[in-house]
């Protein structure tokens, strides 16, 4: 009976976390197919220590670190094929906000774990106690570092401002 | 209160990440200084964007050097003296005469806020000075009545 009431906690983790996860491994990943691998691998890691579940302040953060490890073993395996890729850039594409591309412009140019730190947050919206936990980093790293991109976009996103504004008098 | 503490209030404000009592703190300063509500106003469109960003854009790289084990203790040193000087700035800059019906230690009276044309009640109520810092050893907001 107590074995069973740890598999239902898990199969309902799953079924609440799997379509975030979906979304966290398909943008890294990109293949569907691939995505449902990483998916059954990430519960089957979580079966094997379901006590860690029952453990973790947040299950969600918890569940999302293993995710990270199982898209960091996947990569060192072999990197994600680019041919699903054509969807999101189609859609990342029919942006006309300039401020958007410059903020994703901004972001490419970022470390990685900044980068992380940003969709966990903004895709996945997280906390940054969760992000955390998720990435083994301190919950003050995770705010300094997401306080310091924000900083960055507003001083870019202020710079591109002024030239719109430059350009329209120009025009004038 | 310095520049950058009150950046960093504001983005933490626009992402629910105050406490419910510094969130208050924070709204009734903005609603006193025009300049607290515009950078509050920025962050949050900065903010919007930064989430259509990451939103509409794939990222493909791989995550992060995957470390297993305990969170690093981090720079403890910088987050104490930055925390220590927030406390300093925000004790400093925060001025907030308030009325409230919540149950307050005896230390903090409850008064209704002091406006410039109230000056007929502010015999009536006393400022009430709050000290906010930012732990970053803890990862939270701390919250004290000023002595």
């Amino acid at each position: 009976m107590d074995t069973i009431g740890k598999s239902g906690d898990v199969a309902r983790l799953y079924e609440e976390s799997r379509p975030a996860l979906f979304g966290y491994f398909i943008r890294r990943h990109r293949s569907e197919q691939a995505v449902e691998d990483l998916l059954q691998e990430t519960f089957l890691r979580l079966l094997r220590r379901p006590e860690r579940l029952r453990q973790a302040r947040s299950p969600r953060a918890y569940l999302f670190g293993i995710a990270r490890h199982v898209s960091a073993d996947a990569w060192r395996r072999a990197p994600p094929p680019a041919e699903d890729g054509v969807r999101l850039e189609t859609l990342a594409a029919a942006t006309p906000d300039p401020r958007i591309s410059a903020a994703r412009e901004m972001m490419d140019g970022l470390p990685i774990l900044q980068r992380e730190i940003l969709d966990l947050r903004f895709q996945h919206d997280l906390s940054y106690e969760e992000i955390g936990e998720t990435l083994g980093v301190p919950t003050g790293t995770v705010r300094s570092r997401l306080h310091h991109a924000l900083r960055m976009l507003r001083e870019r996103l202020a710079r591109e401002d002024a030239l719109a504004e430059g350009s329209h008098t120009d025009e004038t | 209160m310095r520049p950058e503490t009150l950046t960093s209030l504001a983005i933490d404000r626009e992402l629910g990440e105050l406490p419910p009592e510094v969130a208050e703190l924070f709204d009734a300063y903005a609603q006193e200084y025009p300049g607290a509500r515009l950078e509050a106003s920025a962050m949050g469109e900065t903010i919007r964007v930064a989430r259509d960003a990451v939103r509409l854009r794939a990222d493909p790289a791989p995550v992060a050097d995957v470390r297993h084990g305990r969170p690093r203790p981090g720079r403890r040193l910088l987050w104490v003296a930055q925390a220590a000087a927030a406390m300093v700035a925000l004790g400093l800059g925060i001025w907030i005469g308030r009325e409230t019906a919540r149950e307050r230690t005896a230390t903090v009276a409850r008064n209704p806020p002091v406006r410039p044309d109230a000056g007929s009640r502010a015999e009536e109520g006393l400022w009430v000075r709050y000290q906010v810092a930012y732990d970053g050893l803890r990862g939270a907001y701390t919250v004290a009545p000023h002595p």
